[in-house]
């Protein structure tokens, strides 16, 4: 065995050593940094797995053709089969005509893409935020790690929401950078006034702030030895104050201007809410209980480790949000922003402790130009392995099925469309929105998913319809419904109650498509002609085909 | 400055350039899937794997064949597409006001023998939709329904059996276009998880084969183990006409594949396996008489007495099972076939129940009662233009009476008794 051939370092050619990277003209990178951008890398990339939900996306697609078909915001809910002429809030008209912009624009690949970006965006500025607090860079990728986890159970779905978790994100930066900053006195009203627009959660803004006024205000007075006078005139309440009405007045620029805020407090008191899931409460065994807990288990952990103080606003928020993710599920979008931009600078506090404890070593951390070449290798990995930028960039787009959730009917939306069906229609509440999408607004929803627009007494029929009731098809002809689409997995009554009426052979209803999936049901079929008056000196018999069974051919 | 700038810019730059080269590499490297490939102009043919001359007579053969003639009156789009099914597009009557081959064939080709025979005011059968050349379907308007397409893509199967070529033309209400874009259309429009998918997956084997996967107009990817899943993992009276057309997609693939191997070696077998499995039940479940019924597949002999379910089926249920059963064992590879007594004892049935039938009950449902004709003529061999010719020529020479026809109607009570008690010998 001959021993391996080895050359000093030193003695390397010249060539081999060279370092062409390193050089005034291109940036150089910390491993903090490289490992942010790998983390927002992963967050975009595994965001754009998720698949179009077939919840209120469609619906909230509907609002938004409507508003830039119409140039005008709706008075009244536009497509329901029976509105209930409340008026509707205007709360996130704005991000309903970017959607559909994006839909119009680079179609379902475009939505898929705008929510990762989205989510990874607001995953950047919450970094970008800790760090502002003073955590080291590379617990910033923790801060957003953190996020994403906390945001599992509604992170797959695109919704204005994610347009609130932005505004959420921005606020958090500018409670980190007010105490040194002046910058976010001059965004923030932007902010204001593009969140009221764009969703409703503007209130989640201002209690953010609200918070960290009422904790400036603490630290006021225990700086100013507790003297009232002094602590109001102190510059960093002063300055929490004005961000605070600065944020308040931006919201105030809204279609329904000041009015806007209590009518978002009042919102969720429409009865029907408290069927749909994300409203109802926190319950500990759901992934969302899970995570709220685990997150408060670290809380105390690091709580206990002592080595950071607990300011009074982290307190607050902390309380606020965890109360407010209990009493229901949605809130937990809020947690999941607030929970790490309050507790990474803990995390890191208390790894620096360990450290010093420990006598463990800083971790070198020159950056270097090779980082940088990783960072933009990385973000091309996450373009070409993320769907809808692959799709968009190879041109090559994956279809309806591929991009949307299981659960939406697109095969019968389309028949719905080949057969050009129009009017009032019955489906669950879920399917409604893309119905109402796809047949660009002919087909008119007994109920969809925007149910606080609906009548309490239709929402009740509704679900005596869908629970197949006796009294189904009467209360379908009382609301004038034309047509009725059933899921066959989830209304297995009703599906055998249509299809038993309709081998009745009484021409009470018929079935005009069905799938292995779902039926599409004309509820008050004209009467088969009987007679030749359409066939136009036919030859073909009319008469003998009307009675033929389709099923015995 | 100019650091500063390069520092802010080289990156991006960078990323952008990468991307783009990558577009170019690999964005136009590869088809997309979702082309379709179209190997032959042809479709496939299929004809019987095996023969067996017992199951009638020459004689009683082309007395069924002049009672399944295509309808005089009450004619439909089902039953043309029923006839041209069974007669062939050559087929002549000598007789005007019987529908010709050639007329059956261009009902289904060109809208303006359509609307002779299905009336102006009907709508068409064809139209170009958003997904390419679409047929109307049964359930498209119910005023016309009798001039629609009562099965997905049946017209589609048709055209195949019927030798159509791809490249025929499909003259449109107001426009042109060629079998093949149905075909393509049918393709793109298909999905798993449909209705009815039976004639899609025949019309697919036969102008398609090899099938190539392929990607939905819905962006799914179908490959033929999609399709044979779809064939076989149903309760087996699942579908139109008690699922018995899905035994006969897969006896058409298979016998396709036969022609031209293709298909992977573990799907051949999966279908194989389940053909055998149905003809395994079908020799449990066969009546005394000879004739199945729905409920076949529950592997019990079907014993009459008046407690069986069985006895409550109906003899329009009995011919229709029986027929469409005969007919796919027909096509079948001979790995999968039933003893030949099963066979003779079902071929006599339906030959003696169909010389026995009401015309009006015949009429009623002509398509089922065509499908047992066409399994005879299978069975026996013989193209029923031609069977049914030589009766003709037969009865132009004799004249023909109704003891003529009791004589062949005894002659296959005769032949069933045979075989009845040489099984219980």
């Amino acid at each position: 065995m001959s021993a391996p051939f080895t050359v000093p370092a030193d003695q390397l050619p010249d060539c081999l050593r060279r370092d062409y990277l390193t050089s005034p003209y291109f940036p150089r990178t910390s491993r903090g940094m490289l490992t942010a951008v790998i983390t927002l890398c992963a967050i975009f990339v595994l965001t754009s797995f998720n698949r179009l939900n077939h919840t209120d996306l469609w619906g909230h697609l509907d609002f938004g053709r409507w508003i830039v078909q119409h140039a005008a915001l709706p008075a009244h809910d536009p497509f329901a089969a029976n509105p209930a002429q409340a008026p509707v809030l205007h709360a996130a008209w704005l991000s309903q005509v970017i959607g559909y912009g994006a839909q119009q624009a680079l179609g379902n690949e475009g939505l898929v893409l705008g929510h990762a970006l989205l989510v990874t965006l607001a995953a950047g500025i919450l970094m970008l935020a800790v760090v502002r607090r003073g955590a080291a860079v590379r617990f910033a990728a923790v801060a957003g790690a953190a996020m994403f986890l906390l945001d599992l159970p509604i992170v797959g779905t695109i919704r204005p929401q994610l347009f609130g978790q932005l505004g959420a994100a921005l606020v958090l930066l500018a409670c980190a950078e007010l105490p040194t900053k002046r910058h976010p006195l001059a965004w923030l009203p932007l902010v204001g006034m593009l969140w009221a627009n764009l969703h409703g959660s503007i209130l989640m803004g201002l209690a953010i702030l609200g918070c960290y006024v009422l904790g400036v205000a603490q630290q006021a007075l225990r700086d100013n030895a507790y003297a009232l006078r002094k602590s109001i005139f102190d510059p960093r309440l002063s300055r929490a104050l004005l961000a605070l009405f600065l944020l308040l007045a931006g919201a105030c620029v809204n279609p329904h201007g000041p009015l806007l805020l209590p009518r978002i407090l009042f919102f969720g008191e429409h009865a029907a809410l408290s069927y749909i899931s994300e409203w109802q409460p926190l319950t500990p065994k759901s992934l969302t209980g899970v995570l709220l807990i685990v997150s408060l288990i670290a809380t105390a952990c690091l709580w206990k480790i002592g080595a950071r103080r607990f300011e009074l606003y982290e307190v607050l928020l902390l309380a606020l949000f965890a109360l407010a993710t209990l009493s229901a599920i949605r809130m937990l979008a809020w947690w999941a922003v607030v929970w790490p931009w309050v507790m990474t600078p803990h995390l890191a506090a208390a790894w620096e402790k360990l450290r010093n404890e420990r006598s463990i070593a800083e971790p070198a951390d020159e950056p270097a130009a090779i980082h940088t070449l990783i960072a933009i290798g990385c973000v091309f990995a996450a373009a070409i392995i993320a769907p809808p930028s692959y799709s968009l960039m190879t041109g090559r787009e994956r279809g309806e099925v591929p991009v949307t959730v299981r659960e939406t009917p697109v095969h019968l939306a389309d028949q719905a469309r080949r057969l050009n069906l129009a009017g009032n229609f019955a489906a669950p509440m879920d399917w409604a929105d893309y119905l109402v999408w796809t047949s660009q607004g002919q087909l008119k929803p007994l109920i969809y998913s925007h149910i606080h627009l609906s009548r309490p007494e239709t929402f009740e029929d509704y679900r005596k319809i869908f629970r197949g009731d006796e009294v189904w098809l009467h209360t379908l002809r009382n609301h004038q419904v034309q047509y009725l689409l059933v899921s066959k997995e989830r209304n297995g009554k009703l599906a055998s109650l249509v299809a038993a009426e309709s081998r009745s052979g009484l021409s009470h209803v018929r079935i005009i498509y069905q799938d292995r999936r779902g039926m599409i049901v004309d509820v008050n079929p004209q009467a088969v002609s009987g007679t030749t008056s359409g066939a136009g000196g036919s030859v073909l018999d009319t008469k003998a085909a009307s009675v033929k069974p389709k099923s015995e051919t | 400055m100019l650091q500063r700038i390069s520092r802010l810019v080289l990156p991006p730059a960078i990323l952008i350039a990468a991307l783009a080269a990558y577009r170019l590499i690999f964005g136009f490297a590869s088809p997309p899937m979702d082309s379709l490939r179209l190997p032959r102009r042809e479709p496939w043919p299929v004809t019987a794997s095996s023969r067996e001359e017992r199951v009638c007579t020459g004689d009683q053969l082309a007395a069924v064949l002049e009672r399944v003639k295509p309808p005089r009156d009450g004619l439909t789009s089902n039953h043309l597409v029923h006839a041209l099914r069974l007669w062939g597009p050559g087929a002549e009557f000598g007789d005007p006001s019987v529908t010709s081959g050639p007329v059956m064939r261009d009902y289904l080709l060109d809208d303006r023998v359509f609307q002779q025979l299905a009336g102006e005011k009907s709508p068409p059968l064809f139209y170009r939709g958003d997904g390419g050349v679409d047929l109307r379907s049964y359930d498209d308007a119910a005023e016309f329904q009798h001039t629609s397409s009562y099965h997905t893509d049946d017209v589609l199967a048709t055209l195949a059996e019927s030798g159509v070529p791809l490249d025929a033309p499909l003259h449109l209400r107001g426009g042109q276009s060629r079998v093949a874009d149905l075909l393509t259309g049918s393709m793109q429009r298909f999905y798993l998880g449909r209705h009815e998918y039976e004639w899609s997956i025949i019309a697919f084997a036969r102008y398609a084969h090899p099938l190539v996967p392929w990607r939905n107009k819905y962006g799914e990817k179908i490959d033929v183990e999609a399709l044979v899943k779809e064939l076989t993992d149903k309760p087996a009276e699942l579908g139109p006409c008690g699922g018995l057309h899905r035994l006969e997609a897969l006896a058409v693939m298979y016998r396709i594949d036969q022609q031209s191997p293709a298909l992977p070696l573990r799907v051949r077998q999966r279908m194989r396996t389940y053909m055998k499995q149905a003809s395994d039940r079908l020799v449990r479940s066969q009546s005394v008489d000879g004739y199945w019924s729905s409920g076949w597949s529950k592997n019990q002999p079907q014993v009459e007495n008046s407690k069986s379910k069985f006895a409550e089926s109906t003899l329009h249920d009995k011919l229709l099972v029986t027929g469409h059963h005969l007919e796919w064992l027909a096509l079948a590879p001979a790995e999968v076939q039933p003893p030949r007594e099963t066979i003779v004892r079902a071929g006599q049935w339906l030959t003696r129940t169909l010389l026995e039938l009401d015309a009006g009950q015949l009429h009623k449902a002509y398509g089922p009662y065509s499908h047992a004709a066409r399994a005879l003529c299978l069975w026996k061999g013989v193209e029923p233009m031609e069977a049914w010719r030589k009766r003709s020529k037969v009865r132009e020479q004799t004249s023909e009476s109704r003891g003529q026809r009791r004589e062949v109607r005894n002659q296959g009570t005769r032949n069933s008794r045979q075989i009845c008690n040489s099984q219980s010998e």
